[in-house]
């Protein structure tokens, strides 16, 4: 009888104990995480997103190390000081545990000092500048060692959106023309396209991300004899460019990279003006199956936000942020320097909506999947096809068709 | 083909004579773009005395309309571009009865102020329901034509019949009508139009309804063209202001014709020859010079 009470006791006094953690975790703080971006921009609304989206996943499944995961949002209008101040806010009011965001280079290059200072994971969502990672993480590892991304820099990205260029060649065409936008994020891009393609170029420029008429960089294109136009811009030259492209009756492919072209409704934007036109986008986010989780992120954000993703900083965004709950979760605790670690194994082995990251490199950029070391890790090369709908021509695991010269260029190449 | 010191120069002279042309007729649709631009804003200065930075926003909200009524109510083009207009002006009256109408007596950075302030939260209103992203509005008349081998596209061609077209109108308007005239005497004296039996404050909501159907006509023809986004508003209106400013406040109509074709023929030649990123930077150079030297504008009657 005494030893059955006892038995009973010690049960009961068990099931108080785990009774009790359960209640101490769920009354544990939530862990919080800074978004600090633009929201009034394709691009910086897509980051809003994508690290809602992660929060909202994360949250759904139970939190993070058991504790609830909350979000503060920052609208810094793609203005340094009020990115900064965000920053701050961030790091010493709201006391973050890590902040995502930066969607523009400019924003994230003079952010960075701030967070590292802190000791905080930055955890990028779109900007490539290569001075965050490839330049600072390698000067000074011990400081910058808490910036992860996984929009791979402009050095590496470039290898994407030169896809255009080396397939052009492949078909006969040779003399190219450069219009590129005057930003941070493609200085090196068009210093690097200079120099490779020096003896086929006919015609170089660089315009202001807010240009919307190009008649005459365009007229320029023709009157050089131009055969392959590599076009660039994050700004609203996009869509206006493709136009007057068509309209100007322009003898010369239309490759490069456009945020624009990333729109699925890009066809019915530009009243099929588009059809052959060439851009890069994130896969993931494009309703390509490139891993199991692609496409029901796809739906799940039409589902949430009442049209498909189109700029590609949402699918970058919620990997990052996915990337560190996983490091987090390796880890053990949100401490950074444990963080950091974690993030930094060989057998890392995330599997995104971007592509699996196997491991982040030195200067902490993703690896796996289609995408080897050094590679633009997420991206493929598509043109808008007849149909309208887009076809993947690089990378070879993604493949279903050729880029092509549009028929209505061929005839104009022809007089 | 001529040789000449070791040069090919048939190629090269082609080359510069396209140029040339391309220069000469982009600089032509430009100019009509930026009449349409700026013919609202200049006419409810010079008749009403208002300087109504809203202009840029109106424009934007024509094409926001029309977007909205081809997309999600699927109207057809044509009455969506009507629809688009029709916002254009029930706006710009909600503005004017609401706001501008009280401060009519202020001084001009008052209104200044006031018109800046509902600028800027008309185009916060558009980001957060419609949203960031480019939008777009159908092109009204398809394809190109070539003219001494430029290819200009139909739309834009468009754009200038009906912005000249819009000069004549607005001429004839103010000269042969009646109301024209009305509004003219309102103009130049308010109060002996008013003992002449005028009601200036009808005169203004006409002139007003006027301004907003020229806002709306500009916003649809210039959407297909580029693309809509919530920025446009603030840039039209930094168009308006200049190519206003430069025909002077209180001028003629043509005079706008004149400082519209000045300001797109400056861009397009910054373009050409210096730098294409320093395009938009003709237009606060012509701004200032004009501020700074001729304060009256080129045509005007009164100093800003």
């Amino acid at each position: 009888m005494k030893r059955g009470m006892l038995t009973v006791a010690i049960m009961g006094l068990g099931v108080l104990f785990f009774l009790a953690a359960i209640a101490g975790a769920q009354s544990a703080p939530p862990i919080k995480l800074g978004v600090n971006d633009a929201w009034d921009y394709p691009g910086g609304q897509g980051a809003k997103r994508g690290a809602e989206m992660a929060l909202k996943a994360i949250n759904g499944s139970g939190g993070l190390l058991g504790r609830k995961m909350e979000g503060i949002f920052y609208d810094n209008k793609v203005d340094p000081n009020e990115a900064k101040n965000a920053t701050e806010r961030l790091l010493y009011k709201d006391k973050v545990d890590a902040i995502t965001g930066f969607w523009r280079s400019d924003l994230a290059i003079v952010c960075q000092p701030l967070i590292m200072e802190a000791k905080k994971l930055m955890l990028i969502g779109g900007a490539s500048t290569p001075v965050v990672t490839f330049e600072r993480i390698k000067q000074d590892y011990k400081t910058n060692k808490y910036t992860f991304t996984t929009m791979v820099n402009t050095y590496t990205a470039m290898i994407a959106y030169q896809q255009g260029i080396e397939e052009g060649l492949k078909l006969g065409l040779n003399k190219i023309a450069m219009v590129v936008e005057k930003a941070a994020w493609c200085d090196p891009l068009f210093d690097e396209w200079m120099k490779k393609y020096a003896n086929k170029i006919v015609y170089s420029t660089r315009f202001s991300t807010t240009a919307t008429d190009f008649s005459v960089e365009f007229a320029q294109v023709k009157a050089k004899g131009a055969d392959i136009m590599v076009f660039v811009t994050t700004g609203r030259g996009g869509t206006p460019s493709v136009k007057q492209w068509y309209d100007m009756k322009i003898p010369a492919i239309y490759v490069g990279y456009s945020v624009d072209a990333q729109d699925p409704n890009f066809p019915q934007v530009t009243e099929k003006k588009c059809l052959g036109v060439v851009t890069e986008k994130i896969g993931g986010v494009s309703g390509l199956p490139i891993t199991p989780q692609s496409i029901p992120y796809f739906n799940e954000y039409k589902k949430v936000y009442g049209e498909y993703p189109i700029a590609y900083t949402n699918g970058v965004a919620y990997d990052m942020v996915m990337a560190w709950a996983h490091g987090v979760k390796l880890a053990g605790s949100v401490d950074p320097d444990a963080v950091v670690k974690a993030m930094e194994r060989k057998n890392f082995n995330y599997e995104g909506v971007c592509g699996e990251i196997e491991y982040f490199d030195e200067i902490h950029n993703p690896v796996g999947g289609g995408w080897g070391k050094g590679e633009p890790w997420g991206w493929v090369a598509y043109q808008w096809g007849k149909d309208g709908k887009p076809v993947v021509f690089w990378p070879k695991k993604y493949k279903d068709g050729d880029m092509v010269i549009p028929d209505w260029v061929k005839e104009m190449q022809k007089k | 083909m001529e040789k000449r010191a070791g040069r090919i120069e048939g190629p090269a002279r082609n080359e510069r004579a396209r140029m040339v042309q391309t220069v000469i007729f982009f600089g032509v649709i430009w100019t009509a773009l930026y009449c349409l631009i700026a013919f609202g804003f200049s006419l409810l200065f010079g008749v009403a005395q208002v300087l109504n930075l809203t202009h840029g926003m109106i424009i934007m909200s024509a094409c926001y309309v029309a977007f909205l009524l081809v997309t999600g109510l699927n109207w057809s083009l044509g009455f969506s571009l009507i629809g688009g207009v029709i916002g254009s002006v029930l706006l710009i009256l909600i503005i004017y009865l609401g706001f501008i109408k009280k401060l009519l007596t202020a001084p001009h950075t008052s209104m200044l102020l006031l018109t800046a302030g509902l600028a800027n939260a008309i185009q916060q209103i558009v980001i957060l329901t419609v949203g960031p992203q480019n939008k777009f509005v159908p092109t009204m008349i398809t394809g190109g034509t070539t003219i001494f081998s430029v290819v200009l596209s139909n739309q834009q061609i468009l754009s200038v019949i009906v912005a000249f077209g819009l000069v004549v109108l607005l001429v004839l308007f103010f000269q042969r009508t009646r109301m024209g005239r009305a509004i003219r005497a309102v103009t130049q004296d308010r109060s002996t139009a008013s003992l002449s039996g005028i009601n200036a404050e009808e005169m203004y909501l006409v002139t007003i309804m006027i301004a907003g159907v020229l806002a709306g006509v500009a916003g649809l023809l210039i959407a297909p063209i580029q693309t809509v986004t919530p920025e446009i508003g603030w840039e039209m209106m930094v168009t308006a202001f200049t190519v206003t400013i430069l025909a002077g406040l209180g001028g003629p109509i043509w005079g706008v014709v004149v400082a519209a074709a000045i300001v797109a023929y400056a861009e397009i030649i910054t373009a050409f020859l210096i730098a294409p990123t320093l395009k938009e930077g003709a237009a606060f150079v012509i701004m200032i010079l004009t501020l700074m030297f001729r304060p009256q504008g080129l045509f005007g009657k009164g100093r800003l």
